[in-house]
């Protein structure tokens, strides 16, 4: 026998030709389709993991050709193949294989099974090999329903609530509207019933004091001064209730006319010159403006400056009361100050509620209604301006009344 | 044969029927194995011959659907090859049915490759080159010779080198074998004795191989005690049913035997010849049968070459010259010479064949190495 001198290569290519090669097993594809069935068996237990009921289903007649764990259930199959209309209700087998013949994609909700849950159901139609398939995924909405039933009582129960509040406040502003006009009402009694008799007691013991009802004795004097003295502080206090009211309710009337400040500050002090003059005070006048002239309504301003300047001759022992104007942007500035002990801070924010009322020394009771500061406070917000205690300290304090004026003069 | 104890053998076979009318298991083995769609090959000879139709009507009567594909040529070229698979791949087919001789089975193996690896078919030309089996291969052989229906072997024509590429691969090996000596009876005399000594040469070859083991040479021998008298037989009468069995059993024999052991120079030679001839395989084989025995025989253990002998019941003295004249007159008187052929080979073109055979993959089992100066001289003992 010849030997070759590539003995070696023909001793492989022997091998090979006899079948002892490297590709020589005939089933080399048992390891492929070993690794293929693995995969299948995991895709299985992928499918039958899902709580969603899969199902694949062969058009037109929909025998239900598989289906995974959660459909087999639904469909109460064990495994063999069962035509979709012997397993769920005759009526929606039709519906759901007339609308997936017709159409690729659809979507639509039954109830299924023998306890009817509800189910959402998406099918799909797909062509393999030729042939006509549906794959049908059905999902138990069983919760989202709950969920739907529980939001749908909730917006019951707010619709409920609101228009029970809706009625309450309905019913509330009914009243509210009632008692308003109940207080008109008695404002308006009030005006006439209280007064005129008061007008009866006040102008009688005027007359019995002026002896034109006869002579009277020192004692009846005294008494009918008294019956007079409470006449006329009912009157006022009647008088600044009913004005106080008025502009809460909004009825006051304001009167706009042009007048001199300066001219009004020196009215204001010769009316409550007499009683500073009593107690031995001091009135201090500044009034050094460009343009004196403003346009508001004098009563009203006159009103407040004169329970301002009347409230510190009260409160002020000795020393001074002031009043000046100035003039600050397009704001004028009353400004009314006095040497009282001042105003402790405590009390500050309450001399401005109704009916308080600061104590005077050497007295009971202090003189007044104590409704002064409230009214003025009231009537300044009304003509467009602001009333406010600026500084008190031991030194004194100073009340502010700011009216919106053009401080400086026109061009022309 | 080489040393018993050394070395490891192997042996592998398709499922086989055989018997008259296997061929109508097709459709029943066809759904058996699961098939949906098969791609049937054959060629226009064996359509003409009225065996397809039957056949492609029992896949049919199983639910199985058919492509044909029928544009193959003796010696199937790998344009052949790539077109059929392209057939394959549009019809998305799932097996193959190959109805005919070498030419439609080979062809069909190679479109089957290509069909599960891909590229082109000479790819995979040599040993042990085919990684992925191929789709279910079902065989009905129409000739009594080839052995293709269960040989791990393909030979395709590669038109641009003029050469026959061969194809060794377990994975060539067909699923199913339906071997049914009803179809023969088709064959012209001509046709009977090429491929009939087809198989005498691959039983022949089988045997002297140094793969050879007792399995193949079971076979080897078997096919060469049946070939010498049903041959003449069948080629004289073609309706003789007892010789066309016998025909149909030893080519069965012969292909198992030199599917498992392989061939040597004969094939070596005549894949060389026959690429540069485009002539049947068959006669190639034929003609240098003797001349190749001349040489092989002198490496043979006596006792073996005895056995053959009785096997082909050849008689006389001096065996290693006594047989090459018996194989060269048995194909004589079959008709098969060198007759009506066109030689007109140079020197050049002699060595040049030569040269190729001296490289082809059956020369690893030849009982001995030729030099290319030793395969040339037989060329001229065969064509001369």
């Amino acid at each position: 026998m010849t030997h070759s001198t590539e003995s070696q290569d023909w001793e492989a290519l022997r091998a090979g030709v006899i079948g002892l090669g490297a590709h020589s097993a005939r089933k080399s594809y048992y390891p492929e389709l070993q690794k293929r069935i693995d995969q299948l068996e995991l895709f299985r237990a992928l499918l039958d993991g899902s709580n969603d009921a899969i199902m694949l289903l062969r058009l037109p007649e929909g025998t239900v050709v598989d289906a995974n764990q959660a459909a087999a259930e639904l469909l109460a199959i064990n495994g063999a193949i069962a035509t979709l209309s012997e397993t769920i209700p005759t009526a929606f087998a039709t519906t759901l294989l007339d609308a997936l013949n017709g159409h690729k994609d659809i979507r639509l909700e039954a109830d299924l099974g023998s306890d009817n849950t509800p189910y959402e159901i998406d099918a799909r139609t797909i062509s393999v090999n030729d042939r006509d398939f549906a794959i049908v995924v059905a999902r138990d909405i069983t919760d989202r329903r709950l969920a739907d039933e529980s939001k749908r009582e909730h917006r019951r129960r707010l619709e409920t609530e609101v228009t029970n509040r809706t009625e309450e406040l309905r019913r509330t502003n009914e009243q509210l509207v009632q008692a308003t006009r109940a207080k008109d009402e008695f404002l308006a009694s009030m005006s006439h019933e209280l007064r005129t008799p008061l007008n009866s007691v006040i102008g009688f013991s005027d007359i019995m004091l002026r002896g034109l009802a006869g002579d009277t004795t020192e004692e009846q004097q005294r008494q009918l001064v008294m019956v007079n003295n409470a006449g006329k502080h009912l009157l006022a206090l009647i008088n600044q209730v009913l004005d106080l009211a008025k502009i809460e309710s909004g009825q006051a009337e304001v009167k706009l006319e042009p007048f001199d400040a300066c001219e009004l500050v020196e009215r204001v002090a010769e009316l409550v010159s007499a009683q500073a003059a009593d107690k031995g005070l001091k009135l201090e006048i500044e009034c050094e403006l460009a343009v004196p002239q403003i346009t508001s309504d004098r009563q009203r301003v006159l009103q407040i400056l004169l329970n301002l300047a009347g409230n510190a001759v009260k409160f002020t022992e000795r020393g001074t009361v002031g009043m000046s104007l100035d003039c600050e942007g397009d704001v004028l500035v009353f400004r009314v100050s006095d040497s009282g002990t001042g105003i402790p801070p405590h009390e500050q924010l309450d001399v401005w509620e109704p009916f308080r009322q600061g104590a005077v020394r050497g007295e009971m009771k202090p003189a007044g209604t104590g409704l002064g500061l409230s009214i003025s406070r009231e009537l300044a917000a009304l003509l467009g301006g602001s009333l406010e205690l600026e500084s008190s300290s031991a030194e004194g304090s100073t009340f502010a009344l700011r009216l919106p004026h053009p401080c400086k003069p026109d061009r022309d | 044969m080489s040393d018993r104890f050394d070395e490891i053998r192997k042996f592998v076979a398709p499922e086989v029927l055989f018997g008259e009318d296997s061929r109508l298991l097709c459709g029943t083995y066809a759904e058996r194995f699961g098939l949906r769609r098969v791609m049937v090959v054959t060629d226009p000879g064996v359509i003409e011959a009225g065996w397809v139709t039957p056949i492609v009507e029992n896949l049919n009567e199983h639910g199985i659907e058919t492509v044909g594909f029928s544009d193959i040529s003796p010696n199937p070229r790998s344009a052949q090859v790539a077109a059929g698979a392209l057939v394959y791949e549009a019809a998305a087919c799932a097996g193959i049915v190959a109805i005919g001789g070498g030419s439609p089975i080979d062809c069909a193996k190679g479109i089957g490759i290509v069909a599960s690896n891909g590229g082109a078919v000479l790819e995979y030309a040599g040993v042990d080159r085919v990684s992925a089996p191929m789709p279910p291969l079902i065989c009905i052989p129409t000739t009594a010779g080839t052995g293709a229906d269960v040989s791990q072997f393909a030979i395709i024509l590669d038109e641009a080198r003029r050469t026959k590429a061969g194809l060794i691969s377990k994975s060539l090996i067909p699923d199913l074998a339906l071997v049914d000596p009803v179809v023969l009876a088709t064959m012209d005399a001509k046709l009977t004795a090429a491929t009939g000594i087809d198989a005498l040469v691959h039983a022949v070859e089988a045997y002297v191989s140094n793969a050879s083991w007792e399995l193949t040479d079971g076979c080897a021998l078997s096919a060469m005690r049946e070939i010498p008298r049903a041959l003449p037989a069948c080629c004289a009468n073609l309706d003789d049913r007892e010789s066309r069995r016998a025909m149909a059993l030893a080519s069965l024999n012969a292909g198992l035997a030199f599917s498992n052991a392989s061939l040597g120079a004969v094939h070596a030679l005549a894949h060389a010849l026959g690429g540069r001839l485009d002539s049947s395989h068959g006669e190639c084989n034929a003609l240098l049968l003797g001349p190749v025995m001349r040489k092989n025989l002198a490496v043979m253990p006596v006792e073996r070459v005895q056995r053959m002998a009785d096997a082909l019941g050849v008689e006389g003295g001096d065996l290693i010259r006594r047989l090459p004249e018996w194989f060269d007159g048995f194909r004589a008187d079959l008709g098969v010479d060198t007759k009506g052929w066109k030689l007109a080979l140079s020197e050049a073109e002699f060595e040049s064949i030569a040269r190729a055979a001296s490289v082809d993959a059956c020369m690893a089992t030849n009982p001995w190495k030729p030099e290319v100066d030793d395969l040339v001289e037989m060329l001229h003992d065969a064509l001369d």
